[in-house]
């Protein structure tokens, strides 16, 4: 009897054990936005972990409620409205600040809100479309946007707009957004085993993995339902690939997403994410062909940062680059970053006529970005117009003051016109700021040794030594800086 | 072995002495790994085999007539309080959660939480064996001993091995090969980042229709690929058992696969040159470099840098043939330097003093013209001109104390020639 006993307690014991590290488990994989401290508050945590993500949505409301009637606030008036119901309130007031600031996009997500409250799903998808047309990389235009459409049976539309935010690691930053994602999260989920929309819910659930990890798990369940039930098995793949990349299983990630290429050989962003694990492994070829893959099949500009990354910088094919990228620059012609990657491929090509227009349309539409400014001037310095150069990267270095890369260019621009002492300048700038590059280390102590500063000569070499140990144009330096030391 | 096993009867002693052995042993297999076969299949099982014999070194230790060690008695004493530490454990759980930066409390929970399952779990094993009678002792006695054992040979082939490469000082031998199949190991061997969880399957060098197999050390296992070009760094071994040092990515034949998908990819060529001149295969160095040259004509600096490359190898006339047509047709001041240093160098030293003195005209406040046209007048002994080009260079350089000394020591040889000659006359 006794020894029944002391099991009975073992077991107890053990039970709380294991009980107490799947909790802190969960726990700590959670963000902060699930706690609140309040009856309601604890109610909603509960309902949350049981998987009653409508109840829950509804407890953390009126949590929310009960704090904003006391005097709290989110910190948003349009938001407390809203979490009080007065939604008569809180439209008069979005549309207030609109006729103030007309292109004003948080009074539009605020409308976009309350037509959801008021179940108008099509009224919210005009509202959201109108943000995005205003900024299309607003990523809570894009969560309402995929919500509404969601609401309004329109899972494949919901899922392409989601991806969009989802692959630019975009979560949006609207309190109410939040919990109607929640509760559309839940509400599809309850539906009928044959209406449930086993891709989009993936897809929402990969959606809350941001916010807690264990939503991966029924992420991948509905994914793999998904596949099993032939419902977009090229995303429901991506969804299984996404979720084992940010697990760390690099090697499932990648099969996930060949599987996804393999149902749709088409599929832009199974090919991103494949360019994206080759890349990992070093695996420049295949890179390659992905990555311009996945812009060729779409043409979307999204994809061309990535491209131009591997293209120009990592395998150096201009022309290609130059192929892929001009068609998007005719259909996008606002976007300067586009227009400065152009000018960038243009100049490698040398073809100083393209490369200047595409950096002049780049500085036109964004004057105040050091980025291109300084894009500028290493495209002419490269076609020998060496006095602009100078120019454009000084207005790069007063609009970027912190920014290291100007100076490293002025190094190459002053030494090239053998202005050595001024490249001195700008090489001790650099390194200041946080340059990287070797490289610019190496010219610097090189440019000290032409000047005949043979201290200054060594004790930068020593440092580059130290930097890069075995450094080869370190040691020669030294040794020929001692030599040159001695001599009488 | 009775001695042996008392000694690891001392349980934290023979916990961490194993655990310290087979860390080191997995590091060794991953720095001087021996091309196994099929033995590289139960690597992985080590962490699993080291587990176990942890745990029956832990039983076995609070085992009936083993004495009533400290572990024993911490063991029991945890056992006794564990209803009223499961009630501490559950709101640290909480805190631990709440504050996840508090490391403190995290660590707390964590071994609080872990000593308990442990006293727990110790106190079932320990009443049923008790119940179970000797023969349930006895056998787990002599599992014990088959299971430390197994771990020794492990441990004496270790030392084999670690011989065999730490002694080794024969140079290492590359080897063209490729990754024929990557297969993650099944079983987690327990060790996180130190284990080995993959193995490698490579196209031999032996022979062409065999395989070699490899485990992976955990830094190389996100570089890999089916399909990879690779070298394999093979050592002849100290005692005689070949092992490898490293499998990496093959950058020539990389680069190769990227020009054959991007013909014109110039970081690709560019690469690739100073990888065939790294390996002294001249010739296909200089073709790429050709190609690099009629792809990109335009390009002054990049010509500059893929015949700067041939020029730090001391392949000067191939330097010449590819900085020549630049000069050509368009004469600037850098390449009429780069062409006249490497006429200089390759020999043709009348050749190169025209060339630099075009630069000088260009660039006379620059010193590097002056420095190579002096250098060039030096080589043919044309001193009164060397001195002059020096001379010229410390206008722009004067704190330069090698070009005086040159000159110092050219005026003094001149001196003592003039001093001769009136003599002989």
């Amino acid at each position: 009897m006794a020894y029944a006993r002391h099991l009975l307690r073992v077991a107890l014991v053990l039970a709380v054990v294991a009980a107490s590290f799947l909790g802190q488990r969960q726990l700590s994989d959670m963000d902060r936005i699930f706690f609140q401290p309040s009856p309601q508050g604890v109610k909603a945590i509960t309902l949350y972990l049981a998987g009653r993500y409508e109840d829950a949505a509804r407890a953390y409301r009126a949590h929310w409620g009960a704090r904003i009637l006391s005097g709290r606030s989110t910190g948003d008036p349009g938001t407390d409205l809203i979490l009080t119901g007065n939604l008569p309130g809180a439209e008069r007031l979005a549309r207030e600040d609109l006729a103030n600031v007309p292109r004003a996009t948080q009074p539009l997500l605020l409308l976009a809100e309350i037509a959801l409250e008021r179940e108008a799903p099509a009224e919210a998808v005009r509202l959201a479309t109108r943000v995005l047309a205003v900024e299309p990389e607003n990523g809570d235009a894009q969560l309402m946007q995929s919500l509404a459409r969601a609401r309004n049976g329109e899972a494949g539309p919901a899922i392409d707009t989601l991806g969009r935010a989802l692959r630019a690691g975009r979560v949006g930053e609207r309190l109410v957004t939040f919990y109607q994602f929640l509760a559309t999260t839940g509400a599809l989920g309850t539906r009928p085993s044959v209406d449930r929309p086993l891709c989009l819910l993936a897809h929402y659930h990969r959606y809350l993995r941001i916010f807690d990890r264990s939503q991966a798990r029924p992420a991948a369940r509905y994914a793999r339902a998904a596949i099993a039930a032939g419902d977009r098995v090229a995303d429901a793949h991506v969804t299984l690939g996404v979720l084992a990349h940010k697990a760390g299983r690099l090697d499932e990630a990648l099969e996930e997403v060949e599987a996804a290429i393999q149902a749709d050989p088409r599929h832009p962003e199974a090919h991103r994410l494949a360019a994206i694990g080759y890349g990992e492994r070093g695996d420049l070829v295949n890179q390659y062909r992905m990555i311009s893959t996945a812009l060729a099949e779409s043409g979307d500009v999204y994809y061309s940062d990535f491209l131009f990354d591997v293209l120009v910088n990592k395998i150096g094919d201009p022309a290609r680059a130059a192929a892929l990228l001009e068609p998007l620059a005719e259909r996008t012609p606002r976007n300067a970053r586009l227009h400065e990657r152009l000018g960038h491929v243009w100049a490698l090509l040398d073809d100083g006529d393209r490369a200047l227009q595409h950096y002049r349309q780049a500085r036109a539409l964004a004057p105040w970005d050091p980025y291109i400014e300084n894009g500028y001037g290493w495209a002419l310095h490269r076609l020998g117009r060496s006095d602009e150069a100078i120019a454009s990267l000084r207005h790069a270095t007063a609009l970027a003051p912190r920014w290291y890369a100007p100076h490293s260019q002025l190094v190459g621009v002053y030494h090239d016109l053998r202005r050595y002492q001024e490249a001195i300048g700008e090489g001790e700038a650099a390194l200041q700021l946080g340059e990287p590059s070797l490289y610019i280390h190496t010219m610097l102590c090189n440019h000290y040794h032409y000047v005949v500063d043979l201290e200054r000569a060594a004790a930068c070499a020593r440092a580059l030594i130290v930097r890069d140990p075995g450094n080869a144009a370190a040691t020669i330096l030294i040794s020929k800086v001692e030599q040159e030391t001695t001599l009488p | 072995m009775d001695a042996l096993i008392r000694s690891l009867r001392n349980v934290w002693l023979g916990h961490a002495l194993l655990a310290g052995a087979c860390v080191w042993a997995l590091h060794v297999h991953a720095t001087y790994r021996v091309p196994l076969g099929s033995l590289a299949l139960l690597l992985p099982w080590l962490g699993v085999v080291t587990t176990g014999a942890s745990v029956l070194m832990l039983i076995v230790s609070l085992l009936p007539g083993e004495g009533d060690g400290p572990l024993a008695r911490a063991f029991a004493r945890l056992d006794r309080r564990s209803v009223g530490l499961a009630v501490v454990l559950v709101p640290l759980a909480g805190l631990a959660s709440a504050y996840p930066s508090a490391t403190c409390l995290r660590l707390g929970f964590l071994g609080l939480g872990l000593a308990m399952g442990a006293a727990s779990l110790g106190s079932i094993a320990r009443g049923l064996i008790v119940r179970g009678g000797g023969i349930a002792t006895e056998g787990l006695r002599w599992l014990q001993r088959v299971v430390l054992v197994a771990i020794g040979g492990f441990l004496f082939w270790t030392i084999v091995v670690f011989v065999n490469g730490a002694w080794d000082t024969s140079m290492p031998v590359e080897h063209d090969s490729q990754v024929l199949a990557v297969v993650p190991a099944v079983v987690d061997a327990g060790f996180g980042e130190l284990a080995f969880h993959t193995r490698v399957d490579l196209r031999s060098w032996r022979s062409p229709d065999r395989r070699e197999r490899l485990v992976l050390a955990s830094r190389e296992t996100r570089h890999i690929w089916v399909g990879e070009p690779v070298r394999v760094r093979q050592h002849a071994g100290r005692l005689h058992i070949p092992w490898v040092s490293a499998v990496t990515l093959d950058e020539v034949r990389h680069s190769r696969q990227v020009l054959a998908v991007s013909p014109t990819a110039f970081h690709a060529m560019k690469r690739l040159v100073a990888l065939l001149l790294e390996r002294r295969q001249w010739d296909e160095a200089l073709a790429v470099a050709r190609r690099f040259v009629a792809t990109y004509p335009d390009d002054i600096g990049g010509i500059e840098h893929v015949a700067g490359l041939l020029g730090i190898a001391g392949r000067y006339t191939d330097e010449i043939e590819l900085i020549e047509p630049v000069v050509a047709r368009k004469p600037e001041y850098r390449p009429l330097c780069m062409l006249g240093f490497a006429l200089d160098r390759s020999g043709d030293h009348h050749g190169a003093i025209p060339v630099l003195e075009q630069a000088t005209r260009l660039a006379p406040h620059d010193f590097l013209a002056w420095h190579y046209l002096g250098e060039a007048n030096q080589a043919i002994e044309r001193y009164e001109a060397a001195i002059a080009a020096y001379e010229a260079e410390l206008k722009v350089r004067p704190r330069n104390r090698e070009v005086r000394r040159r000159v110092q020591v050219f005026r003094a040889y001149l001196a003592a020639r003039d001093a001769r000659t009136a003599v002989t006359r």
